[in-house]
């Protein structure tokens, strides 16, 4: 990999020198149009300036002291004041950036300078009404969750083993550039043990699943692999999938859930057969299966030495499963209520692309480019993609609800 | 059983070359990766792990090599000469502990206890009740309440030895008695226990055959007004069935079940009183397995 590594980038220089174009041959800078601005819809406006006024009258009324303490209005009221700041900011700046670009069509002799400071506020501008935007959109219901990522290597063999392999330490590195608590709750390798069969990370940091939930689907590699003999390039694709985490995997929460099934709904396997058992044998095995038959989700848990645990651990994921089924199942509904009108994002099932001899990495959903595979594969630079996506995903949606206020009105 | 291939053995070896040593008990490549990866994560020393897997080769258990076992949420130590709880054992003390009303101060005797497990399980998750717990080996005894002060529970030890008829006298009243006894009989304990069973565990908590049922029968139905204890096979089940339902006194009195373990076999016998208890152990105990009596 480290000789391919070193072809391409040498093979890259070269053409580089002969096109006398150096700007090309290390490209770090990111391709998408992030930085074009939109300026925000009326209507949305319109509802910011409705929750400006709703968060008046509250405040009026939290002055006078006659509410008692309530946790859910003090987070409703928390978001309120989120938003409302966002907004105040944003209708500052974007007044100022009308004013600038009056002056540049009506004063020829001022506008050099306004044309300067219009680029210098620009990128700022574009924060704040992606924020404003993101902020005004409803937030998912699993928002504040930690999350639970799923690997599995796809098609291509012990390459795709070894991808799925790399995609764990880059979500690994991720979480730990970013400081949050995470573990490994399984962690099967292949029998020669360069790659992984399957992998579950849990990130418990709550909000992870907000900011996760893109990583959701199949990821394509494509990159001459160790294994190959001949240099040829190959590709190779391993599946991400992305739960929210709905309780912590304590033993506790477990036992409430396990018990909260009916006993037809749910199969407890412990892989063990032949002979007597009890006294007669001492095994080590601990494994556990897992069948839930409603939605015909098998789970199988074997890290622990304890079954206890391995029990847990397969409730936990039985939970974030069907939670998110549950969630996907709605959204399916409310979609079909518009009859398919949009596209949406979680369809695609090829989400991003990895490009090894290109050093690109290419998110298929909202055309985002990043030439920086190493940046990406430590984690480092995952945040560039994360956010695309979300920018992505709330211009998505606020299309979406545009369409329906529309549609309404 | 099927042998080792030689060719499984050399992928081992290419592996690590401390896994060859753990084909023998796990048979498998994966599960020899496990298992040598738990005693990775206990070992200090890569000197120490090759000996421990060398131990494992001569089938030393796994539980005396690392000397703990995990039982349900606790992790209950383990030592040469007391018997290493087994899963079974595990599955129906948490199905019964969960049973047990939390709100009452009930009176748990466990008998033969060995490494203390069920007693321990059951007051971890019952913290309200009062165990003791018996056993006539001095070994276990001071496994008992080593375990009980490490895991910071407070259990009763005893050592006594209860076949001896005196034994229950000196004893109070008790809501529930749970039982582990040895139950493998004599005749069958070479043919059908694993190796690493017949070589290590000691013997006087494997080898027996109807006397600690009968002993149930005789002298501790008195004292109770439950009891769950566990079997080997299903002719011990039977065995008590049919001394009570023989019994014309005992037959009005008590009510007997059948439990088995997710392995399909015959795992415990239980029985309660019909009236005149200070728990409704009908309800306590519906669902728990299939009443005969």
């Amino acid at each position: 990999m480290l000789l391919s590594r070193l072809q391409t980038n040498l093979v890259g220089s070269l053409r580089a020198r002969r096109l006398l174009l150096p700007k090309t041959c290390l490209r770090f800078q990111t391709t998408a149009g992030s930085d074009e601005l939109h300026e925000l819809h009326p209507l949305l406006l319109e509802r910011a300036k409705k929750y400006a006024e709703e968060l008046e009258s509250l405040e009026q009324k939290m002055a006078q002291g006659t509410m008692n303490f309530d946790v859910e209005r003090e987070k409703h009221f928390s978001r309120l004041s989120a938003v409302v700041d966002s907004f105040r900011r944003y209708s500052s700046e974007i007044s100022t950036f009308r004013e600038l670009q009056a002056m540049v069509d009506e004063d020829p002799t001022l506008r050099e300078e306004a044309e300067q400071e219009i680029q210098d506020i620009k990128p700022n501008l574009v924060k704040t009404s992606s924020a404003l935007l993101a902020q005004l959109l409803p937030p998912h219901p699993f928002a504040d969750r930690p999350c639970i990522l799923e690997i599995r290597p796809g098609v291509g063999g012990l390459e795709a083993m070894i991808f799925a392999q790399d995609l764990l330490t880059m979500y690994i590195n991720y979480a730990q550039n970013k400081r949050w608590k995470h573990h490994l709750i399984s962690h099967n390798e292949n029998e020669s043990g360069s790659g992984i069969v399957d992998a579950i990370l849990s990130i418990d940091e709550p909000g992870a699943y907000d900011i996760l939930r893109f990583e959701a689907g199949v990821h394509r590699v494509q990159r001459i692999p160790a294994t190959e003999t001949k240099g040829r390039t190959h590709t190779s694709t391993a599946a991400v999938i992305v739960l929210p985490q709905m309780a912590e995997d304590t033993e506790k929460e477990a036992d409430s859930y396990e018990r909260s099934f009916k006993p037809d709904e749910i199969r407890i396997d412990v892989m063990r057969a032949r002979g007597k058992g009890g006294q007669h044998v001492n095994t080590t095995d601990s494994a556990v299966r897992l069948t839930h038959y409603p939605s015909g989700i098998v789970i199988n848990m074997q890290n622990e030495r304890s079954q206890h645990k391995n029990k847990a651990k397969a409730f936990a994921i039985l939970r974030a499963r069907l939670a998110e089924m549950e969630q996907k199942e709605k959204e399916q509904k409310a979609r079909d209520v518009r009859k398919g009108q949009v596209s949406t994002i979680d369809r695609s099932d090829k989400v991003r692309t990895y490009n090894f001899p290109q050093n690109r990495v290419t998110d298929h959903r909202c055309g985002f480019n990043l030439h920086d595979m190493e940046g990406i594969m430590a984690g480092e630079r995952l945040d560039d993609v994360v956010e695309a996506m979300r920018i992505f995903d709330s211009d998505m949606r606020a299309k979406e609800l545009l369409k329906e206020v529309e549609s309404h009105s | 059983m099927p042998r080792i291939k030689p060719s499984t053995i050399w992928k081992a070896f290419s592996l690590n070359k401390a896994l060859p040593f753990l084909l023998p008990e796990c048979r498998s490549i994966s599960a020899a990766k496990q298992e040598l990866h738990w005693i990775e994560n206990e070992c200090t020393s890569h000197r120490q792990v090759v000996q421990c897997c060398k131990l494992r080769y001569r089938h030393y258990p796994l539980q005396y090599i690392l000397r703990s076992q995990p039982f349900g949420p606790l992790s209950v130590k383990c030592e040469r000469g007391v018997l290493i709880p087994r899963w079974e054992t595990e599955e129906w003390t948490m199905d019964l502990a969960q049973r047990l009303p939390a709100s009452q101060k009930l009176q748990i005797l466990d008998l033969c206890t060995g490494t203390g497990c069920v007693a321990l399980l059951l007051k971890h998750l019952r913290p309200k009740s009062t165990v003791h717990a018996i056993d006539c080996s001095p070994l276990a005894f001071k496994l008992v309440s080593l375990n009980a002060s490490s895991l910071n529970i407070d259990i009763q030890p005893v050592k006594l030895d209860i076949l001896d008829a005196h034994a229950p006298n000196e004893l109070p009243n008790f809501d529930i008695i749970t039982c582990n006894p040895p139950y493998i009989p004599k005749s069958t304990f070479v043919k059908e226990t694993s190796r690493s069973v017949k070589l290590f565990e000691p013997k006087l908590a494997l080898i027996g055959e109807t006397e600690f049922y009968s002993n149930l029968l005789d002298f501790w139905l008195q004292k109770t007004d439950a009891f769950v204890y566990e079997v080997g096979e299903l002719s011990q089940c039977t065995y008590i069935h049919h001394r009570i339902a023989q019994n014309a006194q005992l037959s009005d009195l008590w009510r007997v079940g059948f439990k088995f373990d997710s392995n399909r076999q015959a795992r415990v016998v239980f029985g309660y009183k019909r009236a005149h208890t200070t728990l409704n152990w009908e309800k306590v105990f519906e669902g728990f397995g299939e009443l005969k009596h």
